[in-house]
């Protein structure tokens, strides 16, 4: 019960207490005075209620009228006010800004502003967070591979160790080795002038042996040629012994023929027979000894053109080794050179790769301390990244009129859908379309009042065929869901955090929005299920 | 044809691979170097033809005549005379070598000297293979076939 103001009140009783007092005196005064008192308390008492009625009863009555029209029109910028700050708790900005026209102007302009900065604000927020998600991905990318790079790096310089420290040791024994190999060159080449000096003496000896050979060979020709006119000779004495026994025969032809006297000649005959079979005898052994003489000779004279070829070849065979033994002792002068100079360099080599090698072990502490500022580096992108992701979910939370809103986006949805509740497969082929414009979303979904699921879609570009089977279902209840609950409780929407979806394995997140057919009467919830990694990277 | 008595000498020749046994008593001359023509005859064993004394004598190898092979000895030519039909016909047998001659006893001695002494066949020549009828010239097979 409202109540009213009694401010005019005294001055009317004021009024008829003087009026009263008037007309007392004018009844029941008993004089002139009191009469004329009593009309003049009348005639006061009267415009003092005159004046009471126009100055204090109207105005009181106009200004508790006008006291009314005030709290009325408070009380209904404190519900617009209500409403806005109820939109702002939610994070609806886009609500909040609607609920502005309600308010006085200077207030609606002065929270229009709030809103624009603070959506703004938000926007900026959700756009940096993204970008700081990305860059914190791409530092995190950069740092593992950096990381990498330096673990096969320090592997590397490990190797790189062994290898110096094999390479010095190998330059130590090269240069122990080159030195050897320069006192064996020396020795070689002193050696090598020995033999050419031998060979020399050699190559003199038998050019002195083939000379003598060359007289052994004429002499041997020269009894060749002697041996065959002995052979004429024999043959000859033959020829000779032969018509001597022929003679003979035919001696004793005769001697036959002349009987008795002729048997002395037969006698002498026969003696000369025997002489010239002694002496075809006697040529036959001198013609077998002359053979082997000549063959002999013959021989000698084979071996001697043989032994002539032979030093011939020997001859040149040695002054091609004295030339040969010339060349290596010069080959082995400038290899003992080259040798002394291997040495010095390699031992300049040795000193110079310990020289490195203490260097590569400096660079190798220090690669493993970037390796594991690295791998600390790394750990930081990756929380960077989480807080970046942390961040862009809390000002998902805000709903703003921008295409980075989630919410606004799957309040966009809702509202198409709201037209087509009853009809289920208009409802799923408009959550089907929303993978070609928003394709990080894994699931869309609507569940009615009671948290049980009347329809869902599947983005099968995320989702292998088969992997949703189970997972989602008509009939489902998510009643016992949180983010069910807080938009069945608030009627508004929500952001869950960040699970692992059921769908693909990812990190995902729910954008949940109520579905009204009409304004105020929830009907319905729609879900989104947004995939962190397709959405951070679009 | 008739024989005269040997004496049981012989004279030892060559012809070839053979040796030959010709009875001394036959023996008129041995005849080294000696020119022998070579006539146109198809009569087996015939070298050729020589002299002797004058008058031509045929040449025989006899080697061919006694089949032992084919040799035609040249060098020395053995002059022998041989009875055919009661009158003295006198050859000449080409021999390689003439040896010596020998009494029948010494034959033997001779050959088991000799370095292949057992494989040595001494053949005594038989002077009936000279019996054969010789063809005149121009009357053979072949020339009447002509």
């Amino acid at each position: 019960m409202e109540k009213r103001s009694r401010t005019w009140l005294g001055p009317v009783l004021l009024a008829t207490a003087v009026i009263v007092g008037g007309l007392l005196l004018e009844f029941f005064g008993d004089t002139e005075r009191a009469v004329a008192f009593g009309h003049a308390f009348l005639v006061f008492g009267f415009i003092l209620a005159v004046f009471d009625f126009l100055l204090v009863y109207r105005p009181a009555r106009r200004t508790e009228a006008d006291l009314a029209e005030l709290r009325n029109r408070c009380l209904s910028h404190q519900g617009a006010l209500t409403h806005l700050l109820e939109s702002f708790r939610h994070g609806d900005l886009v609500t909040a800004l609607d609920s502005r026209q309600d308010l006085p102007s200077a207030v609606g302009d002065a929270a229009e502003s709030a809103i624009m900065a603070l959506g703004a604000l938000v926007q900026q927020i959700q756009e940096v967070s993204v970008e700081v998600a990305a860059a914190a991905n791409g530092i995190r990318g950069t740092a593992e591979d950096l990381a990498s790079g330096s673990s096969e790096q320090a592997a590397s310089v490990v190797e790189i160790t062994a290898t110096m420290e094999e390479l010095a040791r190998t330059a130590a024994q090269i240069a122990s080795n080159a030195s050897s190999q320069a006192d064996m060159a020396d020795q070689s080449e002193a050696a090598g002038r020995n033999g050419a000096e031998a060979i020399e003496s050699a190559v003199i000896g038998i050019e002195s042996a083939r000379e003598r050979m060359n007289v052994i060979a004429i002499r041997a020709e020269t009894l060749d040629s002697r041996s065959r006119e002995i052979y004429r000779i024999l043959d000859l004495i033959n020829e000779i012994a032969q018509e001597t026994h022929i003679l003979s025969l035919n001696a004793a032809i005769e001697a036959s023929t002349a009987g008795e006297y002729g048997e002395r000649f037969a006698v002498v005959a026969r003696e000369v027979r025997r002489l010239a079979e002694r002496s075809r005898e006697s040529v036959e052994n001198v013609r077998n000894l002359l053979h082997e003489f000549t063959t002999a000779i013959r021989s000698v004279v084979v071996a001697t053109e043989e032994g002539g070829k032979t030093v011939n070849t020997v001859l040149d065979q040695a002054r091609a080794s004295a030339a040969a033994i010339e060349e290596l002792s010069a080959a082995l002068g400038g290899t003992a050179h080259a040798a002394r100079e291997i040495s010095l360099a390699t031992q300049e080599q040795r000193a110079a790769s310990q020289e490195v090698l203490t260097t590569v072990r400096e660079e190798s502490d220090v690669i493993t301390q970037i390796a594991a500022g690295l791998e600390e580096f790394t750990g930081a992108a990756s929380r960077l990244n989480q807080l970046a992701l942390s961040i862009q979910l809390l000002s998902q939370s805000f709903r703003l009129e921008s295409t980075h809103s989630l919410k606004h986006l799957v309040f966009g949805i809702a509202r198409s859908l709201e037209p087509l509740f009853g009809n289920l497969e208009a409802m799923e082929r408009v959550l089907t379309n929303i993978f070609t414009e928003f394709p990080y979303v894994e699931m869309g979904y609507v569940v009615d009042s009671e948290g049980l699921m009347i329809v869902y879609a599947i983005n099968r570009d995320l989702v292998e065929d088969g992997a949703g089977e189970g997972v989602a279902t008509v009939g489902q209840s998510y009643a016992d869901r949180p983010w069910f609950q807080s938009v069945g409780r608030e009627n508004r929407s929500a952001v869950t955090p960040v699970y692992t979806s059921l769908l693909t394995g990812d990190r995902c997140f729910t954008v949940v929005v109520s579905i009204e057919e009409r304004r105020g009467e929830r009907r319905a919830t729609l879900g989104v299920d947004v995939n962190v990694a397709n959405w951070v990277r679009i | 044809m008739t024989h005269e008595p040997t004496n049981g000498r012989y004279l030892v020749a060559r012809c070839g691979d053979g040796f030959f046994l010709i009875e001394h008593h036959r023996i008129r001359r041995i005849v080294g170097q000696a020119d022998v023509t070579p006539v146109p005859v198809p009569l087996p064993g015939l070298i050729g033809l020589s002299r002797f004394g004058g008058e031509p004598i045929a040449v025989f190898s006899p080697a061919v005549l006694s089949e032992t092979g084919d040799t035609d000895c040249r060098g020395t030519v053995l002059v022998v005379e041989y009875d055919e039909d009661g009158r003295k016909r006198r050859i000449g047998l080409a021999v390689s070598e003439v040896v010596e001659f020998f009494s029948e006893g010494e034959l033997e001695s001779w050959r088991t000297r000799q370095p292949n002494g057992p494989e040595v066949k001494l053949q005594p020549f038989d002077f009936r293979t000279l019996e054969q009828p010789v063809e005149p010239l121009g009357d053979s097979d072949e020339d009447k076939e002509r």
